[in-house]
């Protein structure tokens, strides 16, 4: 199937774009918080983007996880229901 | 998984990851942040879907068989329909056809065949509409839930809302439609329908040798040995009683024989000699020509004879009609001049050649009295027979021809019963309103739940 190589071809560079971009947010992030510019809206937006940045990473990680898991629990209630899958 | 899974499943991962990459964008820009938590909460709902969809689909049907429905139901309710929508437009048919003849006031009609066929256009219609639903829900129902994940799992939302639609639509009406029927009984009240037609309608002329139409007359109908039927002919058509309509009932099938009885002779040759009647079509028209029957010009009178007839010739003198046809009889067959006794006629023969034997006397036929000359062939002869009579003085022989009748429908009830107020009123709740109105209240559930799914633009989400 093309069609499902393509995406899986994009998924892994969209993921691959996504570690550097992390990498990237965070430093920016940390940059910002670090800077010596007395202004709390500059340090407001460092603390936002390396929250995001965090959040980017948890998904990141967690991913294959977390689609394993919800797998697993529509498994456990089609069983549960007794219809068979 | 299969392939259409797959790509479904590939393409909310991909979502997924396009949540991810707009989580870690360098950019404070709210607009563009939003996005994150929305792509990420539609991947994991449709990871969930594309797990549980074949759970669903068969929770639904659960449903349904739980509502004591089933397809069966539902296709057996669709013929019956169709069953109706057939009768009503036959009904529609006839009333057109005969309103001029039994006297139907135009508007009434008009009103009667117009309600009638209007009903069978719009019960053809819901059918075909509810047929096709029926074969995108059961027959198509997972490849287009299928189609409708794929749809779903598309990132951006870009046809997620119709993804959930279809989606919605297969499990809605896979649990809804099976359960119509149950839902039409106890709403409506069909037992009180009992509009079958049992029997074919058709129009049966009958005809003389020459083509013209028999005035008087009963046509007698076998099914097998069995009578199964005696129709009185007005003006060449066999008619039907007490409607007056030159339509008659007919079985759906078997093989019909039919006679012609007519002044106390019994014409068993007619032509054709067998009706298929499984061959013929609602409201056909069938010609039955009796070969024997040389003139019958009125009710009351009539030349047959068993064999051919040579030259003919037919004129009108002096308020007389006569009629002169040479008779080729081969020995042992016969002619025979028949008319009432009222009827003012002059009857002459001459043998041509051969030699015949002649008798006269009283015919009784239903109520009717008349006289005969009967000739005979001893030998192969010719022989000329003029018949003239006086124009006006025949009677016509209705009350005669309206006796000893039988009716195929006897049994069943009479058509135009079927057109009463009640019946109109219950096929236009059962066949038509009230099963538009259920498939008005799946589509409307189908919204609803494609919005519980995400389907609506509006839902604001937040996931962090």
């Amino acid at each position: 199937m093309d069609i499902i190589e393509l995406i899986d071809s994009v998924t892994e560079k969209i993921a691959a774009l996504a570690w550097s971009l992390f990498l990237l947010t965070w430093s920016i992030a940390w940059t910002l918080k670090g800077a010596p510019i007395p202004s709390s809206k500059v340090k407001r937006v460092g603390s936002s983007l390396a929250e995001d940045a965090i959040w980017a990473a948890f998904w990141l990680a967690l991913g294959s996880t977390v689609f394993a898991g919800i797998v697993k629990l529509a498994d456990i209630i089609t069983q549960a229901l007794g219809l068979g899958g | 998984m299969e392939g259409l899974e797959v790509l479904a499943f590939k393409l909310a991962v991909l979502t997924f990851h396009l949540g991810v990459i707009v989580y870690a964008l360098p950019i404070p820009v709210r607009f563009v942040k939003k996005w994150a938590p929305a792509l990420i909460y539609d991947s994991l709902l449709a990871i969930a879907l594309i797990s549980i969809y074949r759970t669903l689909y068969a929770f639904s049907g659960f449903i349904a068989d739980l509502g004591g429905g089933s397809w069966h139901l539902l296709s057996t309710w669709a013929q019956t329909a169709l069953a109706y929508a057939a009768v009503l437009k036959a009904i529609s048919m006839i009333v057109d056809f005969i309103s001029d003849k039994v006297g139907l006031s135009k508007p009434l009609a008009s009103l009667l065949s117009g309600v009638a066929g209007d009903l069978a256009y719009t019960i053809v219609v819901l059918i075909v509409f509810i047929t096709a639903l029926t074969q995108l829900a059961l027959r198509y129902g997972s490849s287009l839930l299928l189609v409708g994940l794929i749809l779903y799992s598309i990132p951006f939302r870009i046809t997620k809302p119709a993804g959930a639609w279809i989606i919605s639509f297969v499990l809605v009406f896979n649990a809804g439609l099976p359960l119509m029927p149950v839902f039409l009984e106890a709403v409506g009240d069909p037992d009180e329908l009992s509009l079958k037609l049992e029997y074919n309608l058709a129009s049966i002329n009958v005809v003389g040798a020459n083509g013209d139409p028999l005035p008087a007359g009963q046509l007698w109908i076998y099914s097998g040995n069995e009578l199964i039927a005696i129709y009185p002919i007005l003006d060449g058509k066999a008619t039907s009683i007490p409607e007056m309509i030159p339509i008659v009932a007919l079985p759906l099938s078997g093989e019909l024989r039919i006679e012609v009885v007519h002044m106390a002779t019994r014409f068993k040759k007619v032509e054709p000699s067998i009706i298929n009647a499984s061959e013929l079509g609602m409201l056909d028209s069938i010609q039955v020509k009796v070969p024997a029957i040389i003139w019958a010009p009125v009710d009351s009178l009539m030349l047959y004879s068993t064999s051919s007839v040579g030259d003919s010739e037919e004129w009108v003198e002096g308020g007389w009609r006569y009629f002169k046809a040479k008779i080729i009889l081969p020995r042992g067959e016969f002619s025979e001049v028949l008319w009432h006794f009222k009827c003012d006629v002059k009857v002459n023969y001459m043998v041509v050649d051969g030699s015949v034997e002649t008798d006269e006397g009283l015919w009784k036929w239903k109520g009717a009295v008349g006289r005969y000359l009967y000739l005979e062939a001893l030998e192969d002869s010719v022989v000329e027979v003029t018949v003239g009579f006086k124009e006006g003085s025949c009677p016509d022989l209705e009350r005669a021809v309206l006796r000893g009748l039988k009716d195929y429908r006897a049994e069943f009830t009479s058509l135009f019963d079927y057109l009463t107020v009640d019946i109109i009123k219950l096929i236009l709740i059962y066949y038509i309103t009230l099963p538009f109105a259920y498939i008005s209240i799946l589509f409307i559930a189908t919204t609803s739940l494609a919005k519980v799914l995400g389907g609506g633009p509006s839902i604001k989400l937040r996931l962090s």
